[in-house]
């Protein structure tokens, strides 16, 4: 019996050690952790003395493993209350002459410990040791009772002061003492008076000390878990727990004691209590959660709440998925959760996350993405769906069945247990994942149910704001666009009104006289064209194009161009080949649709092309698509060369490169837009390479023969 | 002696008559045909009393011009009078605040209005 008792003393104690090194490895930088770990090491060195000296075979040994064990109290009170003064935050370091104080007294008290001050003599009996006190008791009991006063005053202090989870940190090293408190009154007090039996005394103290470093590490190494629910929950629990069991301990070895021994009612307590262990946890969580936390919200009210929150902000995307989190993490009271959503490149990327960001993105092919594609109205729970397939029994009603176990790796990889598919207009355009639930509770069904109603709120609120980004972007687009337009009228006319101011003042040379006429024409002609263009880009917009269809050639057209740009390609000192087969001079076309097409890619090809060295090639071939024949034209420069996110809105209305608009700023954007459609309009197409910036770029189109 | 004005306007249509009012007012001329071309101009140490600057550029746009010069110490105190046909508050105001001395808008003014407003920065 004693034997066994000493044994539990130091498995507690080993456990002790274990928890002590364990908050230390965790964060060795941080002080609290080194002072808990001085903590944890004054409670070992006291209970492994105590219970070295129970085990004792002669009583010198026995007194002096008693002498020894006042030293760990005296360390444990010193270090607590210096603890204190630092949890839950480092504060400033504290006064030399403060921590003298602390540690004085127990430093002093170590000169008594080896005499009869300290202990006189110990008597050994079967249930343990006995001892004669000396004054040095008296010494400590002063030490614990103003240390722990002094430490729960700190405590009580910063409570005060402490933001919420710090008042949850305290709360739990509160709670620890309580449970000390309880267990040892019952242990020492309850049982001795009420049951007569002494038996528990040992190691009660011991487990309630273990429980209550226990707890304190638990607030220490997981702070961004608390949650003030999870400490009382965690509370209640293990006080319940303690309790059934240390009755039916003391319920079978005063039963059986009598009949069979003490030992053999040990062993059978023992036993009794490790094949019980597990189901009863169980049911007193279960009990415990029916009774005072489960249903801790109501649907109404957290849907009210979000429809109140959610009016009040204002039409943003991430404002609305951090309010969405915000409520995930109120009423899920999940350690993560985490929005991904949809990109026009058709990826997942992750918007907003509760704790960090991890900078995670989906692509297409991602099985998650791929299964709620096909399932988009499926709650993939990783708790529920791990089980059945553990059971081997994986009848889901989903498609594409096939892609659950990928999933569930997935996830597993991403630290998720729930993903719930986000849908608007019957497109998936993200995924809400949530982690563990920090009571490591599952999902339950009411859980569920909301997280669908929330996720049906989400999707409607990012189209939404979608579509209200869009009308934004269209908005800024329209007026970009006037301010183009308007800056492009207004230079020709500015500088034929400042021309014919002059010319009517007649204060002017003939030859000047002649020049301003000839430029009020060509910028006359400049706005017309430019008036066309803008009148066809609005048309290709609105209504199908007409062809009128005649035979004519490809040569007249280039040359003409030529002709009109003559200045300029003279400037430049350009260089051109052209080389059309014959067929190109007779095609059956929309003779002024493919006249602009030339007119826009040569002088493009013109324009963008280096002074001095460049080179414009124009060629042509039959190509034979699908037994269709058609004629192909390609017009080749090494000029500025197309890059990157420009190749992807090339053909688009008012768009125009970087390198371009510096190159010739008077363009409208209109160009490629106009090309693009005329050639679909003959049945063709239109298509661009480009090596990269300053290594020119091909403009290829096909005409149907 | 006569002041001395930088065009910096890369339109020849509009040069041309700009060249002919001024010079015939007395001013010395010297024109650039891009930003950089200007950001040269204004290197050579040969500083303007006043400049004439449009926005829309080859190479370097209007903004970034006047940056340039309101950075340099030796160039920041030569007024800036932007003359472009970007006519929205938004783009006046942006010059203003990078430290033009005015903001014409070409078609707004007939050519010697706008020689007159001009003389008024010399």
């Amino acid at each position: 019996m004693l034997k066994v008792v000493g044994i539990i003393d130091l498995v507690i104690s080993l456990g002790l050690l274990g928890l002590g090194l364990f908050v230390i490895v965790r964060n060795r930088q941080r002080r609290i952790n080194q002072l808990f770990g001085a903590v944890v090491l004054s409670l070992v060195g006291w209970i492994v003395s105590s219970s070295l000296s129970d085990l004792s075979p002669n009583e010198w040994w026995a007194l002096f493993w008693a002498r020894g064990a006042i030293i760990g109290p005296f360390f444990f009170c010193a270090s607590f209350l210096y603890f204190t003064y630092f949890f839950p935050r480092d504060g400033r370091s504290l006064s030399k002459l403060k921590t003298a104080i602390i540690f004085g007294i127990p430093v002093l008290a170590l000169i008594l410990v080896p005499t009869k001050y300290n202990i006189e003599k110990v008597t050994l009996y079967e249930w343990g040791t006995d001892f004669v006190p000396g004054i040095l008791y008296s010494v400590l009991l002063v030490c614990l009772i103003s240390y722990f006063g002094k430490a729960l005053h700190n405590l009580f202090k910063k409570y005060q002061q402490a933001d919420s989870y710090e008042k949850a940190q305290i709360f739990y090293v509160f709670l620890g003492i309580v449970l000390v408190l309880l267990i040892g009154t019952f242990t020492n007090l309850i049982l001795p008076v009420y049951f007569e039996t002494g038996r528990l005394s040992v190691v009660g103290p011991s487990l309630a000390i273990l429980i209550f470093t226990s707890l304190t590490a638990y607030a220490i190494v997981v702070h961004h878990l608390l949650d003030i629910w999870i400490v009382i929950r965690l509370g209640t629990i293990f006080t319940l727990l303690f309790a059934i069991i240390s009755f039916i301990y003391v319920g079978i070895i005063g039963l059986l004691g009598q009949y069979i021994g003490s030992f053999s009612a040990l062993v059978i307590a023992s036993l009794f209590i490790t094949l019980t262990f597990e189901p009863l946890k169980r049911f007193i969580e279960d009990k415990t959660d029916k009774i005072f936390f489960r249903k801790h919200y109501q649907m109404d009210e957290v849907i009210d709440e979000l429809t109140s929150v959610v009016h009040k902000i204002e039409l943003n995307l991430n404002k609305i998925l951090d309010a969405f989190n915000d409520i995930a993490a109120k009423y899920f009271k999940v350690a993560e959760a985490d929005m991904f959503v949809l990109t026009p490149a058709g990826t997942f990327v992750e918007q907003r996350v509760m704790d960090h960001k991890r900078e995670l993105e989906l692509g297409p092919d991602n099985p998650i993405v791929v299964f709620f594609n096909s399932n988009p109205g499926f709650v993939f729970n990783l708790e529920v769906i791990g089980r059945k397939m553990q059971d081997g029994e994986l009848n889901l009603p989903v498609e594409r069945i096939d892609l659950v176990p990928k999933v569930f790796e997935e996830m597993e990889k991403l630290d998720f247990t729930v993903a719930l598919p986000i849908s608007a207009r019957n497109q998936l355009i993200g995924i809400y994942f949530l982690g563990k639930k920090k009571s490591g509770d599952d999902f339950s069904h009411q859980d569920l149910q909301l997280l669908n109603h929330l996720v049906l709120e989400i999707g409607a609120f990012i189209d939404n704001a979608r579509l209200y980004e869009d009308l934004k972007r269209l908005d800024e687009a329209k007026s970009n666009f006037i301010s183009v337009v308007s800056h492009q009228l207004r230079t020709p006319l500015s500088a034929m009104r400042w021309d014919t101011e002059l010319l009517l003042d007649g204060k002017i040379d003939k030859k000047t006289q002649e020049e301003f006429l000839q430029d009020t024409y060509k910028n006359s002609l400049f706005m017309i064209s430019h008036l066309d263009d803008m009148l066809i880009a609005l048309d290709i917009g609105d209504k199908e194009i007409n062809l009128v269809k005649e035979r004519c050639g490809l040569k007249n057209f280039i040359d003409e161009v030529m002709l009109e740009n003559q200045l300029l390609i003279q400037q430049k000192q350009l260089k051109f080949n052209v080389d059309l087969i014959e067929l190109a001079d007779n095609l059956f076309i929309d003779c002024k649709k493919i006249k602009k097409i030339i007119w826009v890619l040569l002088t493009n090809a013109i324009n963008y092309s280096p002074a001095n060295y460049g080179v414009v090639t124009i060629n042509s071939r039959e190509r034979q698509i699908d037994e269709r024949k058609f004629i192909e034209v390609a017009v080749q420069d090494n000029g500025i060369g197309i890059i990157g996110e420009e190749q992807r809105y090339i053909f688009q209305k008012f768009f125009r490169g970087e390198e371009a608009k510096k190159m010739s700023p008077n363009g409208f954007g209109l160009g490629l837009y106009i090309v693009k459609a005329f050639v679909e309009a003959h049945g063709g197409m239109v298509t661009f390479n480009s090596a990269g910036r300053y290594k020119g770029a091909t403009f290829t189109f096909t005409l149907p023969l | 002696m006569k002041k001395y004005i930088l065009i910096i306007e890369d339109d020849l249509a509009i040069i041309k008559p700009l060249e002919i009012i001024l010079s015939k007012r007395g001013f010395l001329l010297k024109i650039a045909r891009d930003g950089e071309g200007a950001i040269q101009i204004l290197e050579e140490k040969d500083f303007p009393d006043l400049i004439l600057l449009d926005i829309i550029l080859p190479k370097m746009n209007g903004f970034e011009v006047l940056e340039n010069i309101k950075k340099n110490p030796k160039t920041k105190k030569i007024p800036v009078i932007i003359l472009s046909n970007l006519a929205r508050d938004g783009e006046i105001e942006r010059g203003l605040a990078a430290g033009a001395a005015d903001y014409f808008v070409k078609t707004n003014f007939s050519i010697y209005d706008l020689v007159e407003k001009i003389k008024n920065y010399l």
